[in-house]
């Protein structure tokens, strides 16, 4: 998965929720570590403005 | 072993920030950390409305003279924002009828309407003035352990994960909290509805029709997906601008698939929905956004030498006021703790007495108007049609509101029983609901 950085807002909810912690805060804005993502899906599954895109 | 912080606070929205600043007061050597850089900078969807109703977390908060003051807590924390107060509860059917609540407290209001942001800033000048406290931006609090001697608190800041020790520790990092779950205390509690994702925008160029108002939109044809809350209620905004904002949120499930998001949703509403017209001048400042797993409360918002407040600990949430509430709270009683070796658990049961969805009596009367989102769209134009002219009171705080409502329509029975028996049957099953039947009613 990624964050498109031009979509996230920045409320931290797919942060939290990330079963692998692969969901870091840089500049206020979600970062996915894509070596420790497992494309699980859930970051698109809670996204209220879509921005995790496979 | 001596360790370097006496508490160390996780997230620094208004539970931590309040701990925060009264352990400093106390003396205490804190730390508090938060994933946030810009910390008073609220990107997460919140209303964020006073709620000014007796009783609610066994407090009344009211707001005077520059300051949010907590009557049975007695203490009260500067706000310098800007209010606007809230004249009346609107709820509007997807036909444009309306049920309208008039404010109950002395000031004629439901709620009071301010600016977190201008909260939160005060809050962290207060704390950051005290050199006792450490504050850390950019720093998530990944988990937390009951160590030999206190807590050891895992936290990881640009890249690096490291350790941090304590001799407690506040867990104030929201809804879905990572250290409630490192801690293994969401075992213990039950999921309801599963998952909702929220978006919201803050609009300049509204036509809204109810101007000082909350107002909720019921029903199924307000959405594509036909389920989700929809509340808009004016805003004020940081002399950002002049103009009246509104800030309209919709939350829906986050069911993922095809089924729509809360961007979907909230873009259909303002673009395509029933009430298009209003937004059709509207220009768009602020997006927000959240995501909420619905757990049950903590029973016992205290593990080891970990204290659990604010959202962390709730179902859904406590209102920003709780959230400073029980951050004062547990914030005495670690200070208590930490002078006398004693008094921790005397914020456990504080919680226990005060948040109400620890009480299952308390539920179950305020979820009794919850079924209101399964009727069909035509009957609750139909009923709120029933009540146009009569003269209702009350507030919007969600445990008395459902009630209100309910004894609104059930005023107008008879009529009802008359002319539509069987919508007054199925209201009438909605006094017997139990909680857990209302709560997934409500998700439908």
């Amino acid at each position: 998965m990624k964050i498109e950085q031009e979509k996230c807002v920045g409320c931290g909810g797919c942060v939290n929720l990330c079963p692998v912690d692969a969901i870091s805060f840089i500049d206020d804005r979600a970062v996915i570590d894509e070596a420790a993502c497992t494309d699980c899906g859930t970051c698109a599954q809670v996204c209220g403005v879509a921005a995790p895109q496979q | 072993m001596s360790k370097k912080y006496d508490v160390i606070v996780a997230g620094a929205g208004p539970a931590g920030l309040m701990a925060a600043q009264v352990l400093g007061e106390k003396g205490a050597r804190v730390l508090l950390v938060d994933i946030k850089k810009d910390l008073p900078r609220v990107h997460r969807a919140c209303c964020a409305n006073l709620i000014i109703e007796p009783g609610t977390h066994r407090e009344w908060v009211t707001c005077k003279d520059g300051a949010f003051h907590f009557a049975e807590n007695r203490f009260s924390i500067p706000y310098s924002g800007a209010v606007i107060g809230l004249k009346r509860s609107v709820k509007v059917s997807a036909g444009g009828k309306t049920l309208t609540i008039a404010g109950k407290s002395p000031e004629g209001q439901v709620a009071v309407s301010y600016e977190k942001e201008a909260l939160l800033q005060g809050m962290l000048a207060r704390a950051a003035a005290q050199n006792n406290i450490e504050i850390m931006p950019e720093t998530q609090a990944l988990g937390v352990e009951n160590t030999a001697g206190g807590v050891a608190v895992k936290l990881r800041s640009k890249g690096a994960e490291f350790t941090v020790q304590g001799s407690y520790a506040v867990a104030a990092d929201g809804v879905n909290s990572h250290l409630v779950e490192s801690l293994g205390l969401n075992k213990t509690r039950r999921t309801f509805l599963g998952r909702f994702m929220v978006a919201s925008y803050h609009m300049e160029e509204v036509d809204c029709p109810y101007p000082e108002s909350w107002i909720t939109f019921m029903g199924k044809g307000h959405t594509l997906g036909g389920r989700g809350q929809i509340y808009m209620c004016p805003k004020p905004h940081g002399g950002a601008t002049d103009k009246t904002v509104y800030e309209l949120t919709v939350g829906v499930p986050a069911l993922g698939g095809a089924a729509p998001s809360a961007k979907q949703e909230i873009d259909h509403f303002i673009n395509t929905g029933k009430f298009a017209s209003w937004f059709q001048h509207a220009r768009i400042i602020d997006t927000r956004a959240a995501a909420l797993n619905f757990l049950t409360p903590l029973v016992n918002p205290v593990e080891g030498t970990v204290a659990v407040v604010g959202d962390a600990a709730a179902f859904i949430e406590t209102y920003v006021q709780g959230a400073i509430m029980y951050g004062y709270q547990a914030a005495h009683a670690i200070a208590n703790q930490l002078a006398t070796g004693a008094g921790l658990d005397a914020y456990a049961r504080s919680w226990g007495n005060s948040f109400e969805y620890n009480d299952p009596e308390e539920i179950k009367r305020s979820t009794q108007g919850f079924g209101l989102h399964v009727l069909e769209d035509k009957d609750i134009d139909y009923l709120f049609g029933l009540t146009a002219g009569d003269d209702i009171h009350g507030f919007v705080n969600e445990f008395s509101d459902p009630l209100t409502v309910r004894t609104a329509l059930f005023n107008h029975m008879t009529q009802i029983e008359r002319e539509r028996p069987v919508l007054a049957a199925t209201l009438k099953r909605f006094s017997d609901v139990s909680v857990a039947e209302a709560l997934q009613v409500n998700a439908q």
